[in-house]
């Protein structure tokens, strides 16, 4: 298959990032694979998408790091490619790492992508759900009792009654995702600096008031899911446990850190089975939960990460799950010649 | 009827505003009338969309500008109101003019929308439509021929030699952001500061470039789209023309363009039939075209403004069409007990 993977920036992908364990599982694979930069596109005169995109020669790769090194060279292969005639593009732009002047940079995989799809491209996640998925109403829009109690709004006083309520204890943070990303834990001893915690926030937009989880403490499990349901290969699932250490203000969140397995519990596979309708429903292949207890914390449906670490503890390489779903959508393609709808290819 | 209209702000809104021109006549025809700035909303910890309205006092008015001004005054009605509770809410915001730290105002009338019609309140337009068209990539997905010939890069050569291709004189503004705002005229007299031009544009993102109509040197023709066809009042099209004023290309109002009664012919029903599909897809309510010659120039999703303008040269109240229209979905939902989707109810 001719896959596409669309970074923020080459320059700045990592030897240990998820997409780049997909890209080269799929290159490994014999796949065509190209990275294309955020800037990269062009919407033609004929009406084609075109992109100068990147691919290694074509032979094997032991590991992320020499795959990458070579991408990176002036040995890698530099081409305008014709993205309409891609099979997969898939969407991997992290919008939260594009502020400032590069805000351009968060929709440019949603804007480009949403015309490729025309050609029968299958484009992942599907577009449309991303744009709608820029901020966080896309959680609210998921079940109500998998997600902390929770409060949206500009109001300073609509927040202080919340946290009151709350007995004075709850985490504040930015609802837009990409403004401030500030995340505030209210506490009985802090409650001095409450108005400054809410102004630093609200300066960007509406505020995310929650209810504090106490067992937040422990950290938070990320569950990955593909079309919709728990990434499971050769009997593992994907899945690993973030442990919090230090005295982080940044409650109800994970801190990059420290890492280890994870036993998953009923109450995972609830949440998982509850979220799966939307998913589905809004073409969401790959997304990444972070559950906290009996609660889904965040969603990541833009570029979700750790695929290797849940490989580390779980020993099976999931890339290759992954990459195996996505063979199977282009077979599906080529049944139905292209004719199929991103939304329900997504999934399947 | 219970109305909402959501404005960048209550207190920038003028009285020759189409917004207002709805919101008299709603208002007189006996319905309840409340605003929303871009804050004003609350996603309550009891799931429901709450706002903070403004309303006028009295029940009649006999102007615009009385009318606007009692919205606009401290005697002016103040409420925290349940928007699901609401028959319509009308998202008329101009995304364009929220920019810099205000640039989280732009989405917030589409989030708080979204979650709202779950709850059986007609959004209009429909705000999963309007997240689509948040970038003018939206009009590259209506059909070729109604469109200038086109191209979209971040690529200086390739801008420059498309600027050649089309003849010399073409158009190059943003991909992002609606109206006038960074609209650049290549001219072939004025090679010099061509360079300048497309890197003060493709600082900031994506650029399109787009063949000059020569036929734009006479100005343009709004022609209004309601539910999907052209609207049409007491056998009056809503439309009006926009004179072209000096060296300013920009031929909208805001540059200071001159209007005119507007003849509507079979090339700009065609043009209209023509984009209906994919207007009525996306659950277009109230849309604003603007016509140069056989191809359009622009679509005007989020505040289409003229109203008035079209009134004063067709000697019709096109305001009344509108609320009308607005009163049939509300029966409609009646009768489905509010059980229909969203984006079928705009057009229907």
């Amino acid at each position: 298959m001719r896959i596409g993977f669309l970074v923020n920036d080459i320059e700045t992908e990592r030897a240990g990032y998820t997409t780049v364990r997909l890209a080269m599982t799929a290159a490994n694979r014999g796949h065509d694979v190209w990275f294309i930069n955020a800037g990269d596109f062009a919407f033609d005169t004929d009406e084609k998408i075109r992109a100068r995109a990147r691919t290694t020669s074509g032979k094997k790769y032991k590991t992320t790091v020499s795959y990458l090194k070579v991408l990176k060279s002036e040995t890698a292969k530099v081409e305008r490619i014709t993205v309409d005639e891609l099979d997969i593009l898939m969407l991997r732009i992290d919008p939260a790492d594009e502020t400032g002047q590069r805000a351009w940079a968060k929709t440019a995989g949603i804007i480009f992508g949403n015309v490729a799809l025309r050609s029968g491209v299958i484009v992942l996640n599907d577009p449309t759900a991303l744009a709608g998925a820029l901020d966080k109403m896309y959680m609210q829009l998921l079940p109500q009792n998998i997600r902390p109690r929770t409060l949206i709004s500009c109001d300073r006083d609509e927040i202080k009654a919340f946290v009151r309520d709350q007995g004075g204890v709850a985490v504040l943070k930015g609802f837009q995702g990409t403004g401030s990303q500030a995340v505030f834990m209210v506490t009985e001893g802090n409650r001095a600096n409450l108005n400054q915690m809410i102004d630093a926030i609200v300066r960007y937009g509406y505020v995310i008031a929650q209810e504090y989880l106490p067992a937040s403490e422990r950290g938070s499990v990320r569950l990955f899911l593909v079309n919709g349901e728990p990434l499971r290969y050769k009997g593992k699932v994907a899945a690993f446990q973030w442990v919090r250490t230090g005295e982080g203000m940044r409650a109800n969140i994970h801190e990059p850190g420290q890492t280890e397995a994870v036993k998953l519990t009923d109450a995972h596979f609830h949440i998982a089975e509850a979220v799966r309708p939307r998913l589905v429903q809004d073409g969401m292949f790959l997304a990444g939960l972070e559950i906290i207890d009996d609660k889904l914390i965040d969603i990541d449906v833009f570029s979700p990460g750790g695929l290797g670490t849940a490989q580390l503890f779980e020993k099976v390489n999931f890339n290759e799950a992954v990459i195996h779903a996505l063979e199977q959508k282009v077979d599906y393609m080529a049944y139905y010649r292209r004719r199929f709808d991103n939304v329900d290819m997504a999934t399947l | 009827m219970r109305l909402g209209l959501f404005v960048n702000d209550v207190m920038t809104e003028f009285a020759a505003y189409t917004t207002t021109r709805l919101a008299l006549t709603a208002t007189n025809r006996g319905d309840e009338v409340w605003y929303f700035s871009a804050p004003d909303f609350t996603y309550g910890v009891d799931e429901k969309i709450h706002a903070h309205g403004t309303s006028v006092a009295k029940k009649k008015y006999n102007s615009q500008s009385a009318y606007l001004a009692d919205l606009q005054s401290p005697q002016a009605v103040k409420q925290t109101v349940v928007i699901d509770d609401f028959d319509v809410l009308m998202l008329r915001s101009d995304p364009s003019i929220d920019t810099g730290s205000r640039v989280w105002a732009q989405t917030a009338g589409i989030s708080f929308g979204r979650a709202a019609m779950r709850r059986g309140v007609v959004v209009l337009n429909d705000p999963e439509g309007l997240l689509k068209a948040m970038n003018k990539m939206y009009f590259q997905h209506f059909p070729e021929e109604v469109r200038p010939q086109t191209l979209i890069s971040r690529n200086r050569d390739d801008i420059k030699s498309f600027i050649a291709e089309v003849g010399g004189n073409a158009v190059i503004k943003p991909l992002s952001g609606s109206g006038g705002t960074g609209v650049f005229m290549a001219t072939v007299d004025d090679r010099s500061n061509i360079n300048q031009m497309i890197d003060t544009l493709i600082r900031d993102g994506y650029v399109i470039a787009q063949e000059y109509l020569t036929a734009a040197s006479e100005g343009d023709t709004r022609l209004f789209m309601m539910n999907g066809r052209p609207l049409r009042h007491r056998g009056k099209y809503a439309a009006f023309r926009r004179l072209r004023l000096g060296e300013d290309l920009r031929s909208n109002i805001h540059a200071g363009g001159k209007k005119a009664k507007a003849e509507i012919t079979e090339a700009h029903l065609r043009l209209a039939e023509i984009v209906r599909p994919k207007l009525v897809q996306d659950g277009m309510f109230l849309v604003g075209l603007d016509i140069v010659g056989d191809k359009l120039m622009e679509i005007n999703v989020f505040s289409p403004g003229g109203l008035g303008s079209a009134q004063q040269f067709e000697k019709v109240n096109f305001n009344d069409a509108v609320i009308n229209a607005l009163h049939r979905k509300v029966a409609y939902m009646s009768y489905y007990h509010r059980n229909f989707a969203n984006v079928e109810m705009a057009m229907l």
